[in-house]
Parts: structure tokens; C-alpha cells; sequence
């Protein structure tokens, strides 16, 4: 009886042990690692898988190579992801955990700069080097970070590509709205809309700012209908701009454009609109037709091709973003020959080129002094780039809708 | 401009006042606080999406699959896993209801993704003039559907031997043995139907909101709210304080922002439970039988 009742535990016991005593020494093999925190539910549970995709597709890519090269040693790259669930605080936490427990050498950033305001303050006390490209808010930079950069446009810019294109749209319109959440990009990016469009002589004649999940727009669009705005623009995330555009639509508030400071290239946002999608405008950071190249991919197709192949869906540019900031972290590693956060750094402020994402040349507040952003608008159902004209796949229509 | 906020408010209060009444209800009779009523809701909100994304079939046809689903899930938890807790402390219940909101949200992840999907009909963004007024279909609908349920589920339970041994149930659980009711039985069914109104909801909000996994969290905390404004376990209670609710938030969105329409709403709670604990048409004994 004894033997049966003590047998399960046993056995339990020498599982535990076959288990450690089997484990493969992880000092043998020399190994890179990098910790993620980011969002795998929550809010931005969509963004930030697109975004550690994007990692973990430079990992992959890099460790087919041979690994990061640094003396005569190979680094295997290893991704160290936790979920933060969307939220700031679960983030930090678990970036201090990176550090401390899973001691990695270096940090891809999380999802939204809401959540690497949190975490960039524990990176930056430990020295952690923090590649996160999808943290644009620009207040993030202008507190002497020393370890923390961005290869992405920054987010006060986010609308400009449309309020620079509605500058020279025939007639010009003469009223904006400007509306988004209440959250740390999307007020950048409504702030710098602000500024930009009043600098170009367009009066905003109406603003608001809803709470983050808020499930109803209507009273905004109602306050939108009163205005009547020759254009609206939108700062927010891809959930509430769906429930934005339809709010607009069922009260049948019909300015002559909408512009978004999301991507209206995501084939989801155009499936959950359906035909309401059509001509609304968005800005984005990628399309896999740009034409830069690196060391991994020739140009922007394929990438967008091997991603497709491994992941089984398209990149969206938080992907590109993400597998271009590892590309760039191997550089600076390698331009310093070593996996010292500090020396790293320094090589990050001297290394200048391109990613098939984008050219890069970083400056000592850790931002991209060459990033860009372009305006996409769904026409005929499919997005295209429509602005800056040099870029641009079709011409943009204006107004923007029948 | 004034008009067009009672509507909205009404409007979007039919649809919490509906996904309110099954957690009221389960509350009420059984004390257990529902924390997956968001998930089921979400359940029934992809059982629609799936039907209509695989057979053009509309939502509002759907509703009677997704109370379906929706019944067998909730009346198998209650009967599986709640009922064994209900001779123990009700916080369990919270417990274990919260673990199982993460496992539902976390499988419908696994399988869906979290791409946001959404219900395009012929007539969704559409709206009609009313004077001054624009009235979408959708939402008009959704409001009529609701009601209409609500008044449908307040007849089954006042008119029908099954509603009555529930009723009973929760005013004396003891003495309604001796009637030849078996409580557990009761808590099973109570739970499938409160589950089953989650699931019209469900259907109900596919139609208006993106649907995402996660797309339960943005109602619990109404539900809430709202359950304890009308009245624990009063059927009339949810839908009024639904409508009530409903039109808080409206009026405090176009009054003072719509970053203000949460703080006022939760304000008003407060002053409820301050003034009047019972909710606006609670009694005071129902629902607090131990």
C-alpha cells in the first residue's frame, strides 16, 4: 500500500532528474540572447505578434548565416519572449525579469510606446541596449536615453504625410477634424497633426480624444457631424479606427477625406469594412514594394515572400520594422565585435546604411535621422501608395470619396 | 445634436441591458459572479461571424445557433465544474469563472488569431432620418431583437414551470426540495440560459463591433455595473439600468468628452450603492438567500 500510495511521486522524482541530468549545458554552445516582452493578448495582442514575427524572422534569418559573428565566435540568437498582456506595468516587470533572471544581453522593445515608456526606464537603468522600433513617441527621446533607439519615423510625424498631401489636393480643403484615443502615440501623432496642418493654414475646427477600448463612437462622430469638417483625420489603432469609419458612415457624416494614422494596407482593417474602406487613406511606414536592400534580402518583395513562407500570412510593416531592427543590432554588434551593451551602443551612433525597411544613421537621442513614412489609400479595394509622388503606385484621389 | 445623443444612448443601451440580464440573472439565483459573461459573449459574437463568413447567413438568423452553443457551454460548466463549488465559498466561483474567461479567450486566440473580423451586411452603416435624427438599421434592430428577448425570457421565467422552479430557487433554496426541485438541476439550467443571452448578445455585437478575442473585456465591466444599477436577479432591473447606463454614457460623452462618459457612469454606480444598494428595482431579500 505504501509502495502504490509513494510510486507516482517516485516517479515524478526521477522524471525531474532525468530531466536536468539530460538537459543540454547551454555554456557549450555560444548563444545571443535577446529578451522580448510584448503583447501576445490584451489591446495590441495583433500588433505585437506581427512585431515579434518580425523579430524572430531576423533570428531565424541570422542564425541560418551561421549566427552573429563577433572575434572568431558564432552566436545562435535566441529569442527570450514573455506576454505582457498590453499592459505597461506587466511589461516592466517582466523586462527587469529579462535582465536579471534570463540575463540577456540585449532588449527588442515592446509594442506601442505607451508600454516602452515603462520598460525603457528599466532597460536604461540596468545599460540594456533596446532596439524597438514600434516606440515613436517622441517624449521618449528627449530624456537622454542613452540605450534606447528607434529605426522608425517618429510618432509626431505620423499624420504629416496626409496633412502634406491634402495641402496640395485641388480644391484645398479649409476645415480638419483631428480625433483619436487618449494614449500616449496617438497623441503624438494628433499633436503633430495639430501643429502641422495649422503651420499649413487649415483651421481644426473640431477635436476629441476617446478612451483607449472604448466600444462606441457614436457621440464623437455625432460631435464630428457638427462640425462638418471638410476632412477628418484619425490618430488611433486599427479596433477603433474600423469603429470610427463605421460611426462616421451610419451618421452619415461625409467629409471629402479620411485619413488614418494607421495602415489601411492591413487586409483585415479592409475586410472588417468591407466597402466602407474604400479611398480612406492611411500612412505607412513599409510596402513590400520598396526597393532598399541588406545583407538578408535583396529588397522589400522578398522579404514579404520568405515571411509569407514561414508564417503562413503577409508581414505587415510592424514584421519589417521588427526583422530590420535585428538586422541593424547584428551591425552594431559586429562594428563593435562585441556583445557589451555600452560598446555596442557607442558602434550604434557610428554604423550607417540600409535595411530593406529603411535607411538608418542613428543620433545620440537614439532616433532615426533617415526614417520615413508614406500615404497609402485603398482604391478600388486594394491599397496603394499615393504619396510622396515619387514613390507613389497611383495617383491619390481627392475627394476622396463618391 | 440633443436627439441624436438619446438615440445613440438608447440605442446602445438595448444591447448592454440584454448582455446584462443572463449575468443578473445567474447572480441572482445562484450568487455566482460570472467572470467569463464577457467570453461568452465573445463566443456568440464568433458563432455569427463564422456562420455568416461561411453560409452569408445574417446574424440576427443566427441568434438561436449561438444561444444554442452557448446554453450547452454554460450549463455544462455549471454542471461539471460550478456545482460542485456551490456547497463551498461562492468566491470560488469568481475564481474559477476568471480562470476559465483566460482559457476561452486564450483557445479562441489559438484558433482565430486576433485579426479583427467583422459583420458587413447590406444594410450595416446604413441609417434612415428621423427629423433631425439619423437612425442606423443595425443598431435600431439590435435594440428591437434585444428587448424583445428580454421580454421573451422574463415571460419563460414568470409564466413556465422551469422559470418558476428557478424563481423558487432563489428565494428558498431548501423549501424547493421539498417541491421536488433539484437545486443543482436548476443552477445548470439557470446558468445555460444566462449563458444563452450572452450568446444573442454575442450575435448582437458582432453586427456593431470589431470582433477580436478580446473583445469580452469591453463588456464585463458594463455588465457589471449595470447589474448592480437595476437590481441583482431583476430581469427589469438590467434592462432598465441597461437603458439607464446607456444613456449616462451618452450624455456624458457629448456633455463633457467622451473621456469622461466611464468616470460619470461609474459615479453614478457609486451614488447608487451610496443611496439605494438594492439597485433601482432590486428587492432587498432577492438574491441574498445564502
Amino acid at each position: 500500500m505504501l509502495k502504490a500510495r509513494f510510486a507516482p511521486l517516485a516517479a515524478l522524482a526521477m522524471s525531474v532528474l532525468a530531466l536536468i541530468a539530460g538537459a543540454p549545458d547551454a555554456r557549450a554552445q555560444n548563444v545571443l540572447k535577446i529578451g522580448v516582452a510584448i503583447s501576445q493578448s490584451g489591446t495590441f495582442v495583433r500588433e505585437g505578434e506581427f512585431l515579434r514575427d518580425g523579430y524572430q524572422m531576423w533570428a531565424d534569418k541570422a542564425n541560418a548565416a551561421g549566427g552573429v559573428k563577433v572575434g572568431d565566435k558564432n552566436y545562435k540568437v535566441e529569442l527570450v519572449i514573455y506576454d505582457d498582456a498590453s499592459q505597461a506595468q506587466t511589461s516592466a516587470k517582466l523586462t527587469e525579469k529579462l535582465i536579471t533572471e534570463d540575463k540577456v544581453q540585449f532588449l527588442f522593445g515592446p509594442y506601442s510606446s505607451g508600454i516602452a515608456n515603462a520598460t525603457a526606464a528599466i532597460s536604461e537603468r540596468y545599460k540594456i541596449l533596446t532596439i524597438d522600433p514600434m516606440a515613436t513617441a517622441n517624449n521618449l527621446f528627449t530624456r537622454g536615453y542613452k540605450y534606447f533607439f528607434c529605426p522608425a519615423a517618429l510618432g509626431n510625424t505620423g499624420l504629416w504625410p496626409v496633412v502634406l498631401l491634402l495641402n496640395q489636393a485641388t480644391p484645398k480643403p479649409a476645415t480638419m477634424a483631428i480625433i483619436g484615443p487618449d494614449d500616449l502615440f496617438p497623441n503624438n501623432n494628433a499633436v503633430g497633426a495639430k501643429e502641422k496642418a495649422e503651420e499649413l493654414g487649415f483651421k481644426v475646427v473640431y477635436t476629441a480624444k476617446y478612451p483607449k477600448g472604448a466600444p462606441d463612437l457614436s457621440t464623437v462622430a455625432t460631435g464630428v457631424k457638427s462640425a462638418a469638417p471638410d476632412v477628418v483625420l484619425a490618430s488611433g489603432y486599427s479596433q477603433d479606427s474600423i469603429l470610427l469609419v463605421k460611426a462616421l458612415r451610419e451618421l452619415q457624416v461625409a467629409p471629402k477625406a479620411i485619413g488614418l494614422a494607421t495602415a489601411v494596407a492591413v487586409p483585415d482593417f479592409r475586410s472588417a469594412l468591407g466597402p466602407a474602406a474604400e479611398g480612406i487613406m492611411g500612412v505607412d511606414y513599409w510596402a513590400p514594394t520598396l526597393t532598399y536592400s541588406d545583407r538578408y534580402f535583396q529588397n522589400s518583395q522578398q522579404f514579404a515572400d520568405e515571411f509569407q513562407k514561414r508564417f503562413g500570412h503577409a508581414p505587415q510593416y510592424h514584421a519589417a520594422a521588427g526583422a530590420a531592427s535585428g538586422i541593424i543590432l547584428q551591425a552594431a554588434i559586429e562594428k563593435a565585435q562585441s556583445l557589451d551593451s555600452t560598446a555596442v551602443r557607442e558602434a550604434m551612433l557610428q554604423i550607417s546604411g540600409q535595411t530593406f525597411f529603411t535607411r538608418y544613421k542613428f543620433m545620440p537621442d537614439g532616433t532615426n535621422s533617415l526614417a520615413t513614412l508614406f500615404v497609402s489609400q485603398i482604391i478600388d479595394g486594394q491599397p496603394k501608395s499615393v504619396f510622396p509622388t515619387d514613390i507613389a503606385q497611383a495617383p491619390y484621389r481627392y475627394p476622396a470619396f463618391k | 445634436m440633443l436627439g441624436q445623443t438619446i438615440v445613440n444612448g438608447l440605442l446602445l443601451g438595448g444591447l448592454y441591458a440584454i448582455a446584462a440580464v443572463g449575468f443578473s440573472m445567474v447572480w441572482g439565483v445562484m450568487g455566482v459572479i460570472n467572470m467569463a459573461h464577457g467570453a461568452f459573449i465573445m463566443v456568440g459574437a464568433y458563432v455569427s461571424y463564422f456562420v455568416f463568413a461561411t453560409f452569408g447567413i445574417d446574424p440576427f438568423l443566427s441568434v438561436p445557433l449561438s444561444m444554442a452553443v452557448l446554453f450547452v457551454l454554460g450549463y455544462g460548466v455549471q454542471r461539471l465544474l460550478l456545482n460542485r463549488l456551490m456547497r463551498t465559498s461562492l468566491l470560488l466561483s469568481l475564481v474559477l469563472t476568471f480562470g476559465l474567461d483566460l482559457v476561452l479567450v486564450n483557445i479562441f486566440l489559438l484558433i482565430f488569431s486576433a485579426d479583427l473580423r467583422s459583420v458587413n451586411t447590406f444594410y450595416t452603416s446604413r441609417s434612415f432620418a428621423l427629423g433631425p435624427v439619423l437612425i442606423p438599421y443595425v443598431r435600431l434592430a439590435v435594440f428591437v431583437f434585444a428587448l424583445a428577448l428580454a421580454a421573451g425570457f422574463y415571460v419563460f421565467l414568470n409564466r413556465t414551470k422551469a422559470g418558476q422552479a428557478i424563481l423558487a430557487t432563489a428565494l428558498d433554496k431548501e423549501t424547493v426540495r421539498l417541491m421536488g426541485v433539484d437545486p443543482l438541476k436548476v443552477y445548470a439550467l439557470t446558468a445555460g440560459v444566462g449563458a444563452a443571452l450572452a450568446g444573442a448578445a454575442g450575435s448582437f455585437a458582432s453586427m456593431l463591433f470589431p470582433i477580436s478575442p478580446s473583445m469580452g473585456i469591453t463588456f464585463i465591466g458594463s455588465v457589471f455595473v449595470i447589474t448592480v444599477l437595476g437590481g441583482i436577479g431583476s430581469i427589469e432591473g438590467a434592462v432598465l439600468a441597461g437603458l439607464v447606463y446607456g444613456l449616462i454614457q451618452a450624455f456624458a460623452a457629448s456633455l463633457l468628452g467622451v473621456n469622461f462618459q466611464e468616470i460619470v457612469a461609474f459615479l453614478i454606480f457609486l451614488l447608487i450603492l451610496v443611496l439605494r444598494p438594492q439597485g433601482l428595482l432590486g428587492k432587498r431579500f432577492y438574491g441574498e438567500v445564502a
